[in-house]
């Protein structure tokens, strides 16, 4: 009996394990076949758009003010008369933030929903996952993730709203430059945000004269990280630079100001949100992040559209969910936005090509992002005009001093 | 020397939330001989409803007291709505339910409290205390004073109160149990209602460090179940030591080898238990050394 | 003519699917030492637990002292002076004589708990002495004889009115088997009404006043002591069956 239990423990245990070190070392998971073209949509239909969020799993927090924001989007388009003429519907999926579920998803929403044009995902992980189906069934995409690898790693067919790596990262060393850090320390996840972050770091600081001292990683869902702070400190660095969107950004903070690591914290567009301010306490006081302008739309000047199109969009968001949008909830109105607006040039058919083109073709649209402007060459649009470093104080951000 | 301190400082803090955590996978397998994979839900529901209940106005040390009961009393419930019914109690049976219970538990709570982490504050306010050289912050003091409260208030229930010899004596052998009397389906229960708290409180402790939310509990609750195999299942003191040996060896592969490779390290020093020492490094005959 | 204490009528039980005992009728007096003799396989362990509860009652009625027990637990029924000493000890060998001895109290009724302890456990002390002497040692240290003892005294704990032995003798030697029913004289002297199985019939029926022969799940005898010493049935196939044989292992 007791043999029995011990054996029947330890098939239990192995099964857990192996599944735990499948979650752990999960990167790249193969593309579900898909023979399936997406095929235009006839007139009076409504449109019909999929979107692949992360309701659950570890950007659950960034998945739900998204879907918000397309729903509050897809509503007021819809009342307004839609796109001429025809309504628009949102079918959304829950990728859990994992890239195998994404890909399931996208399958159904290509296979069964016949959507003629993804948003999606959340994370840059499940983004890139799902790119196999996107390209087989040949529509448009438009992520909300901020991996600079969804838009560097050129396709066609796919757009990314947020500010890309490779804007905020070099905005981000030219900043530390100009307030004399030479020499920093960084501690990045090891998932998609953390590693695409990193890479665009060590990229561009040797150009920004910044040197990167020590490079630490650590495992989503990690609750500790003396070791990774105490080799910063040890590093001679000036400053700390945390890069990741996970809730671990807080516990980091909190931790270095514990250890009294005794150099500035900065960190990321992925800690622009009030749960990081509200978790690292104290510890915010000070810290240093770039981010779009959405945050304190009065810095696109009262008088710009740009400040019209944010407040607009706060005011609304504010009165429908009684919370303010972060910036994810703004990533997620650009890209419903960019879709419904190619949408509407469109001439003749709405086919995922025909859509695909005339968002390729958005010029100057200002959307809380920013200002787009793609390119057969660029599907970011956005540039370094387009965010601004902000600073903790007393528990809100406002702008940084400028030197 | 200065490093070397302040990575065991952190495997402490760390090894001390295992244990909790271990502990709690111990009573449940000692009473039932399964392993309650909902154990890290209770984990989070802790922080969770505590962070809830501060929402509601109420003091820190009322809420962590009210989170710790309101998680017993879920577990309990959970217990007799869904361990119960299982004819025989047959373990196998058991650990799906409670695999199914996780989560389930998981998604209430993320429609009850929602997907953003939330911040408990510290229990008290303060800078970091030094010691030999390393930075001790407050919260960790905490975490070890309640952890060895917690531990030493269970060890004096086992062997001193009449609960707790029923308890014991419910694990040895449940049909003798009720011979004498004691109700060993309530005992069941009970353990349920007492990991729940262990768990509960291991999530309260730790929520000012780290923020929690909905989703925290499956991570930590493999870890807690790593924690008990180490030390061997079945019995509280090598439940704590397996805790404390995992956060220490986590720590220090973190520090002197690489962050990335702690939770592997872990796990594959946990295989080696497993095939080498299949009753844990502290295992004797396990289910009998309640 | 003394009270009936328990009645058994057509009672069926089993494990799962296999049925054990196939309608047994039985009745036992208050203050006798009833026996219940059998080979290997006849049910008699089986017909104990299912008294308690301890196996399901499928059929027929268990009477205590008059009333129907329905769905009957081990837990409950103790709390009514039925306590089983079941065949193999079943002690709590990790913990102590002492702590073992208190978990035979753990059903007595919270008012007057203790001096009811106190008293229950100076009746054990007088019947085992030896027992007073390892209280501090883990139970699984204990001799066999002793742990049969202990296992009797935990029972005695709960102040039964009924007791139930399974195969007390089983295994033990001669001079201990001889300490034991000693003990279940001493017991009967007391007032306590006992259901004893045993293997050795002749041993089982010097000490007990009726008793009743089990074959296959059925009761196929029953009468006095003497009655039963004197059917040649019982004499060619009981009596001769050796004392050391293993006991049944249903």
């Amino acid at each position: 009996m007791r043999g029995r239990d011990l054996r029947l423990l330890m098939a239990v245990l192995v099964a857990v394990l192996v599944a735990a070190l499948a979650v752990t070392m999960a990167g790249c998971t193969p593309a579900q076949q898909t023979e399936t073209q997406g095929e235009g949509t006839t007139q009076g239909e409504p449109i019909k758009i999929g979107a692949i969020v992360s309701l659950t799993g570890t950007y659950a927090g960034l998945g739900d003010p998204e879907k918000k924001a397309i729903e509050m989007e897809v509503d007021r388009i819809n009342k307004a008369g839609g796109i001429n003429g025809r309504q628009i519907e949102v079918i959304f999926e829950d990728d859990g933030t994992d890239e195998t579920k994404a890909v399931a998803a996208v399958s159904k929403l290509i296979e069964q929903d016949k959507v003629v044009a993804i948003i999606g995902a959340t994370g840059t992980g499940p983004t890139m996952a799902v790119r196999g189906d996107v390209d087989r069934a040949q529509i448009p995409q438009v992520s909300m993730a901020g991996g600079t690898v969804i838009t560097e790693t050129f396709d066609d067919l796919v757009f990314q709203t947020p500010w890309s790596n490779k804007i905020v990262m070099p905005y981000l060393l030219k900043y530390m430059k100009d307030h004399d850090i030479t020499k920093i320390g960084v501690i990045s996840d090891s998932g998609g945000f953390g590693k695409d972050a990193l890479a665009v770091l060590q990229k561009s600081a040797p150009g920004a004269g910044v040197e990167i001292a020590s490079s630490q990683t650590f495992n989503p869902g990690d609750t500790d990280f003396t070791a990774q702070l105490t080799k910063v400190k040890d590093s001679g660095a000036n400053a700390l630079v945390i890069a990741t969107a996970g809730k671990e950004a807080s516990a980091i903070a909190k931790a270095a100001k514990d250890l009294n690591i005794g150099m500035p914290v900065y960190g990321t567009h992925g800690n622009a949100r009030t749960e990081f301010i509200e978790g690292a306490g104290d510890a915010a006081e000070g810290f240093r992040f770039p981010a779009g302008k959405i945050l304190l739309p009065e810095t696109y000047g009262t008088d710009t559209e740009a400040y019209k199109v944010a407040t607009d969009f706060v005011n609304r968001y504010t009165a429908a969910n009684g919370k303010a949008p972060d910036t994810f909830a703004g990533h997620a109105y650009d890209a419903i936005n960019l879709i419904a607006e190619a949408a509407k040039r469109a001439q003749g058919d709405l086919t995922p090509a025909a859509l695909r083109d005339e968002i390729e073709k958005t010029a100057g649209w200002v959307g809380i992002g920013g200002t787009f402007t793609f390119s057969p060459e660029d599907h970011n649009g956005l540039s370094e005009n387009d965010i601004v470093m902000y600073e903790v104080k007393d528990g809100k951000w406002v702008l940084a001093p400028e030197n | 020397m200065e490093a070397l301190a302040q990575f065991i400082v952190a495997g402490l803090k760390s090894g001390a939330i295992y244990a909790l955590l271990a502990l709690g996978f111990t009573i449940v397998y000692a009473s039932t001989g399964a392993i309650n994979f909902a154990q890290g839900e209770f984990f989070m529901l802790g922080g969770v409803i505590g962070v809830w209940l501060l929402s509601l106005g109420m003091p820190i040390p009322l809420a962590v007291l009210g989170a710790i009961v309101l998680t017993a009393a879920i577990g309990v419930v959970f217990e007799i709505l869904a361990v119960r019914p299982i004819e025989g109690g047959d373990p196998l049976r058991i650990i799906m339910v409670t695999i199914g219970g996780s989560v389930l538990l998981r998604q209430l709570a993320l429609h009850a409290f929602g997907p953003d982490e939330l911040t408990f504050p510290a229990f008290t306010r303060g800078p970091s205390i030094r010691l030999l050289g390393a930075a001790i912050e407050r919260q960790t003091v905490w975490i070890w004073g309640l952890t060895l409260l917690a531990v030493l208030a269970l060890a004096a229930m086992y062997r001193y109160t009449g609960f707790g010899k029923a308890m014991r004596a419910t694990s040895i052998r449940s049909e003798a149990a009720r011979l004498v009397g004691i109700d060993a389906a309530g005992m069941v229960t009970a353990s349920f209602g007492l990991s729940a708290a262990l768990g509960a409180m291991a999530g309260l402790v730790v929520a000012p460090l780290t923020q929690t939310a909905f989703n925290v509990g499956s991570a930590i609750g493999l870890k807690g179940f790593a924690a008990a195999i180490l030390g061997g299942l079945g019995n509280p003191v090598a439940a704590v030591g397996g805790g404390l040996i995992l956060g220490v060896l986590e720590s220090l592969t973190a520090g002197y080898i690489d962050p990335l490779y702690k939770d592997a390290v872990a796990l594959v020093v946990l295989l080696l238990v497993l095939f080498i020492r299949p009753q844990g490094l502290f295992g004797g005959a396990a289910r009998e050394k309640v | 003519m003394s009270e009936r204490l328990l009645e058994l009528r057509g009672v069926r039980a089993g494990y799962g699917h296999v049925e054990v005992l196939h309608g047994i009728d039985l009745a036992v007096d208050e203050g006798e030492v009833f026996a219940i003799l059998g080979a290997n396989g006849a049910g008699k362990s089986t017909l104990l637990k299912a008294i308690v509860g301890l196996v399901p009652v499928s059929a027929g009625e268990v009477v205590l002292r008059g009333a129907t027990l329905r769905r009957q637990k081990p837990e409950r029924l103790v709390r009514d002076g039925v306590a089983l000493v079941p065949e193999g000890r079943w002690l709590f060998g990790p913990m102590t004589v002492a702590e073992n001895l208190e978990l035979g109290a753990a059903c007595l009724p919270t008012a007057g708990k203790k001096q009811a302890c106190q008293d229950a456990l100076a009746r054990v002390r007088r019947l085992f002495p030896v027992l007073a002497e390892r209280e501090r040692q883990p139970a699984a240290t204990l001799s066999g004889g002793e742990q049969q003892m202990l296992a009797i005294g935990r029972a005695l704990m709960s102040r039964p009115r009924l007791l139930l032995l399974d195969e007390p003798s089983l295994g033990l030697a001669p001079k201990v088997i001889a300490e034991i029913f000693g003990v279940i004289d001493e017991l009967r002297r007391d007032g306590v009404t006992i259901v004893l199985v045993e293997q050795d019939a002749m041993l089982a029926l010097k000490h007990a006043d009726r008793g009743a022969v089990m074959r296959t799940g059925e009761v196929v005898l029953d009468g006095t002591s003497a009655e039963l010493l004197a059917d040649d049935s019982v004499r060619t196939i009981y009596l001769g069956s050796w004392p050391g044989e293993e006991g049944e292992s249903a």
